[in-house]
């Protein structure tokens, strides 16, 4: 149960095509991160799979079933969107009651748990609530609803760096006790890579890569490497040689799949410093759209 | 048995109500003011009257003036007179329908409309309540329930008050009864149906509150405005208007407005048949609605041309006339110059119009 699945999901939206064939498979109990730069169709791949937008082509199945007007699958489905649009002349309490009617598996000693943690006034209007706030009460509403599938759309932006860490932290609490599958966008990369199993990245509408984390991880890594010479010529010209950085006589080599031969073969050079470095999300992410032949610059993370 | 196959959804109707509720009290209370009251005050101030023409008869004497014997006297107030009138005025009062009764039927239910579907669009409420466990038709139709109570309770609340008064006054019993209360509310609920239906539609049909509003008026107008304004060309160009007047007065019943007229003028299965389609035409174009398209001026991309079209034509035929008589106040001659120039002045202005329309609210994906 809580399996994500796009079919071949094509959409346009006022007349441009947003999402191109795109296909995308988040493994249940998992959480996927998907990442791409502004404008590459997060937001509208996120409102295509739970059922805001119809797709013009393909479809969205979660748990192996249609998403389209399937009540069933709704009600164990949460979606923090990336603006939060509740209904304003609510008060708190009362778009609490809403959820609860709606949802059967609501629960309301998680719902208490939850409000303690995030200290909402049940009294307030909505329309009172910060952004932040409002990012706060969708996420408490969506965990209460004791979700298989939890689907957010940026949900930490607006937030503060404690309520943003208590997040991320439930997110995880959610995955670990009750194999909820979240799938998560965030141009916060940093926050991916503390929490996501696997990793997607999107582009001009199209899904690039989808790939685990450790994967990922493994198949970029960096080089620090010392000489008392130049570096040779040999080294550098490696075919599994993304990128080499200079300052000074220190040289940092990004690889790609072979780190092994490429180590081998600067031990041939007697070099005064090797070391191997984990490389970050956010670096890896740039390097394997660099190593996909997109230009870094046009990328903002 | 059919209510249980019917979506009702308490949570839904909760929602809606909650959203809307206050139009439904306003309106009642209105309705109280402007109708109830009155009616149900009949008897006291029949009585007031009474009393106060037997202390001071001489105020209420009406003075006569008899032309053919050259003489004027004075004559006792008739009591019985008055009560006819009072009954008689009661009776017009129940069966046609006063300025105030004409603007709430009009407006309440475009009003209730674009509370229930414009506002969600705006606000893009629409989006949180498609990724809930309801399915489109539970949507729409929990709104159209709540639409219809919001419409009807007003009407409802005011009848009860002026059947319990009835009750609880027997001289009110003289004036008016049950089924006079009864046919009222018969009545306005047949119009609030077939205003409320065609709210409805387009509220289907259009993506924002203003949008809404605005063309589900327009085109309540339209029919027969549109045919006076054809009028008012034709007889700039010389034409007999006895046409527009025949076409008026054959098929002027048949048009939405006609709703408003004394009842015994109303093709009334006509107009519950066109309230019955237009719901659910409301309910397929609600299926279809798309959501990316919240916001937009309409919401079908289809019909953005047709929309166009429709304001440069009537707006074309609008500046025709109104240049005409810009051109015969200046130069005091009928030329139909000024007409051809108002014809495509207004044709630029209302294609311009409808576009920037359109533009303005085109939403951004």
């Amino acid at each position: 149960m809580g399996v994500i699945r796009a079919k071949n999901i094509d959409k346009f939206l006022g007349g441009v095509k947003i999402l191109d064939n795109v296909n995308l498979n988040v493994k249940q109990g998992s959480i996927y991160g998907l990442i791409g730069p502004n404008a590459a169709g997060k937001t509208t791949l996120i409102k295509t799979l739970v059922d805001i937008y119809k797709p013009d082509a393909g479809e969205v199945l979660i748990d192996k079933e249609p998403i389209s007007d399937n009540k069933r699958i709704k009600s164990r489905l949460g979606y923090v969107s990336d603006f939060q649009y509740l209904y304003p002349t609510f008060k708190v309490k009362e778009i609490v009651e809403f959820y609860k009617g709606a949802y059967l598996l609501w629960n309301d000693e998680r719902y208490s748990q939850l409000k303690k943690l995030f200290k909402l006034d049940e009294n307030k209007k909505i329309k009172y609530l910060s952004k932040g706030m409002k990012t706060q009460l969708a996420i408490l509403l969506n965990l209460s609803i004791m979700p298989n599938v939890l689907i957010l759309d940026e949900p930490t932006s607006g937030l503060d760096p404690v309520i943003k860490k208590k997040v991320l932290n439930l997110i995880v609490d959610e995955v670990s006790t009750n194999e909820t599958t979240v799938l998560i966008s965030s141009h916060n990369l940093g926050e991916l890579e503390q929490i996501c199993d696997h990793i997607g990245i999107i582009h001009e509408g199209r899904v690039l890569l989808e790939e685990s984390v450790d994967n990922l991880k493994s198949s970029v890594r960096k080089i620090q490497v010392a000489f008392k010479v130049e570096i040779p010529e040999e080294i550098k010209s490696n075919e599994h040689i993304l990128k080499i950085e200079s300052v000074g006589k220190i040289h940092q080599i990004i690889v790609r799949d072979n780190l092994d031969d490429v180590i081998e073969n600067i031990k041939k050079y007697n070099p005064i410093l090797l070391e191997t470095i984990d490389m970050s999300l956010e670096e890896i992410f740039i390097h394997k759209m660099g190593g996909e032949g997109y230009v870094f610059e046009d990328i903002a993370l | 048995m059919c209510l249980k196959i019917l979506p009702f959804n308490k949570t839904l109707l909760k929602k809606d109500w909650k959203m809307t509720k206050w139009v439904a009290w306003l309106v009642a209370i209105v309705l109280f003011f402007a109708v109830t009251l009155g009616v149900i005050n009949t008897y006291n101030n029949y009585q007031r009257t009474l009393k106060e023409t037997e202390e001071h008869p001489e105020h209420y004497r009406k003075r006569v003036v008899d032309i053919d014997e050259d003489r004027e006297y004075y004559e006792d107030f008739d009591i019985e007179e008055y009560k006819i009138s009072l009954i008689d005025a009661l009776d017009d009062g129940f069966k046609r329908l006063s300025g105030t009764e004409v603007f709430l039927i009009v407006f309440v239910p475009i009003a209730v409309a674009t509370l229930l579907f414009g506002e969600e669009k705006r606000r893009k409420t629409f989006e949180v309540l498609s990724t809930m466990p309801f399915t489109r038709f539970e949507i729409f139709f929990n709104k159209v329930i709540i639409a219809f109570v919001n419409v009807f309770v007003p009407f409802l609340i005011n009848a009860l008050i002026m059947i319990v008064a009835l009750g609880f006054s027997k001289g009110l019993r003289e004036f008016y009864s049950t089924g006079l209360v009864m046919y009222w509310l018969g009545t306005n609920s047949f119009r609030l149906f077939v205003m409320l239906s065609f709210s409805l539609l387009f509220a289907t049909l259009t993506g924002t509150s203003i949008s809404q509003a605005v063309l589900t008026l327009i085109f309540f107008i339209f029919p027969i405005g549109f045919t006076l304004l054809l009028g008012m060309n034709m007889s700039v160009w010389g034409y007999g208007v006895y046409v527009i007047e025949e076409f008026l007065d054959k098929f002027g019943s048949y048009t939405l407005p006609a709703v408003l007229d004394r009842m015994e003028y109303i093709p009334i299965a006509y107009h519950i048949i066109c309230g019955i389609i237009m719901l659910i035409g409301a309910k397929l174009l609600f299926d279809r609605n798309k959501l990316e398209r919240s916001g937009e001026t309409l919401e079908f991309e289809s019909i953005e041309t047709f929309f166009k079209v429709g304001v440069a034509v009537c707006t074309s035929l609008l500046t025709g006339v109104l240049f005409t008589g810009f051109g015969e106040g200046i130069m005091y001659s009928s030329g139909n110059t000024y007409t051809i120039l108002g014809y495509i002045i207004g044709i630029a202005l209302g294609w311009l119009a409808a576009s920037y329309s359109i533009k303005l609210n085109r939403a951004k994906g």
